[in-house]
């Protein structure tokens, strides 16, 4: 009988700290630049709320937002694609087979696989709301036909943060683009020395840039170029191929 | 992976996100964690891949299970039942070198057991290397078996060492010192093979195999009850998100200890 009363207070503290952890989750919005290889995925979370900015390469992807949604969660609500990349939406199809999404933000072509899901192709301009932060995704280039030059930035904007993912830009538009209160800047081309040149950076000044780069990739990312500009301007850099996925409360 | 293990892994996957579904799965069915390779490398650097594939601690659940279910009506039966559970599970997770070598081992113990005679362990270890050698020659020379063979010798010589000892050893001191004898014991194979060791293994290994009959328990109930009410299978997984979340702790943070982990 007694061991009986243990097994159901070991049941009883193991439903509370899951249910504890997921209530704490709710409270604050988060955003989760994930550790995907050689590729992009940023998880922008508050509470049962998730939007994902791009997916990476593959299903690495679950592992990352697996880790940081609350667990009898299974919906994303937004997905958004800055450029049909494998690199940024190769995780699409696994990320569509384990969760319910409701919709998508991208450019066409629309996925194969997205049947059910509601999808919207971005034009221009877009903006949601999330509580008290907004987020607004912009149509880098309406004239070029390069995919990534006509990539969708995203803006996230809170009270304390300004958060700018680059997608895959050049440096050119990436100084016209990027609000001047940008606190956190997702550096351009996974550090590509075309994604900053340097007076991309003149009209703002982050304190910290993540670059989403795979270990030992065969494209030499991030370049000698882009990380001394961020040396030079003094802005901690965070690199997801050495320090892993990086989260800040936002 | 055939149809049955497809229906099988349904509920875990639909019970838990990712890397604790892919955890589960190698827990449970020996499926290996393809879904994050950081997270494989990990495990690797932890010590704890030998917990992500199937093994002697499969059969022991397996057949302890079906031992309280129908050692009642008499151990004749009782054993044919067991016979009966492994075979289910073989079908479901196809023939593996490391789970054909512990079921080959508990049928020489059954017929010990049936015949009245006593089982050794290491006689019975050494049967089961002749039977493979004889249905599978190839396993023989496979790393899984080696590996297995070698840990179930560990395991031997800890349970003639541990029976010296007068007064009973506690649980989480008792299972350091067997990770300790299997991973002395192991050791050369991993050196030869995998030109490296991760020196951590015995000490990650206390830290969480408490948790792994308890959660390979869950694991195969979530299976089933998903097939017959999926919310059931959901409630049940929720105090078991705490265990697994426990199991990658252990596995990141033990994993970039310096020197934990050698290269040769």
């Amino acid at each position: 009988m007694k061991k009986h009363h243990n097994l159901i207070f070991i049941i009883g503290v193991a439903c509370l700290i899951t249910i504890i952890r997921s209530i704490l989750s709710a409270q604050t919005l988060q955003i989760v630049f994930c550790d995907v290889g050689q590729g992009t995925a940023t998880l922008l979370q508050l509470g049962k709320y998730q939007t994902l900015i791009d997916t990476g390469p593959d299903q690495r992807v679950l592992s990352c937002i697996g880790r940081h949604m609350p667990f009898f969660d299974h919906t994303i609500e937004t997905v958004i694609i800055s450029h049909n990349q494998k690199d940024h939406n190769g995780g699409m199809e696994a990320l569509q087979n384990k969760y319910t999404i409701n919709h998508v933000y991208g450019p066409l072509p629309k996925s194969t696989f997205l049947k059910t899901t509601q999808f919207t192709e971005v034009q221009n301009i877009v903006s949601l709301h999330i509580e008290n932060a907004s987020i607004i995704i912009h149509k880098a280039s309406q004239s070029s036909n390069d995919a990534n030059d006509s990539a969708n930035v995203v803006t996230i904007t809170t009270p304390t943060h300004t958060v700018f993912l680059a997608s895959d830009i050049n440096g050119l538009e990436l100084k016209s683009l990027i609000p001047r209160k940008t606190t956190i800047l997702e550096v351009p081309h996974h550090g590509s020395k075309y994604g900053l040149y340097p007076d991309s950076l003149d009209l703002a000044l982050p304190t910290l840039a993540v670059i989403s780069v795979g270990k030992k990739n065969t494209y030499g990312h991030p370049s000698k170029e882009a990380l001394d500009l961020l040396k030079a301007k003094l802005i901690h850099v965070w690199r997801t191929d050495l320090q892993g996925e990086l989260v800040v409360n936002l | 992976m055939n149809t049955i293990l497809s229906f099988a892994v349904q509920g875990i996957d639909a019970s838990f996100h990712e890397p604790y579904a892919a955890l589960m799965k190698g827990l449970v069915y020996g499926l290996p964690i393809q879904i994050d390779p950081a997270l494989k490398q990990e495990i690797v650097r932890s010590g704890l891949a030998h917990l992500v594939v199937l093994s002697g601690a499969n059969v022991t659940l397996l057949t302890q299970f079906s031992e309280k279910l129908f050692f009642s009506l008499s151990k004749k039966v009782g054993i044919i039942f067991q016979l009966i559970f492994l075979c289910v599970f073989v079908s479901i997770v196809g023939f593996q070198a490391p789970l054909m070598r512990a079921i080959i081992m508990f049928i020489c113990t059954a017929v010990c057991t049936l015949a009245g005679r006593p089982s050794l362990m290491l006689w019975n270890l050494f049967i089961t290397i002749l039977i493979v050698a004889f249905i599978h020659t190839e396993w023989i020379t496979s790393i899984s078996f080696q590996l297995s063979v070698f840990a179930t010798i560990g395991i031997i010589i800890w349970s003639i060492i541990s029976t010296r000892f007068e007064k009973k050893i506690n649980p989480f001191v008792e299972i350091f010192f067997e990770s300790w004898v299997v991973f002395l014991v192991t050791a050369p194979i991993s050196i030869w093979y995998f030109k490296s060791i991760s020196l951590i293994s015995p000490f990650s290994t206390m830290l969480v195999s408490w948790l792994i009959v308890p959660l390979m328990i869950v694991g195969f109930t979530i299976s089933l009850v998903y097939l017959l009410f999926p919310p059931l299978a959901t409630l049940i997984a929720t105090p078991t998100q705490v265990g697994l979340q426990f199991i990658i702790f252990i596995i990141q943070n033990t994993s970039h200890l310096p020197f934990g982990y050698i290269t040769f």
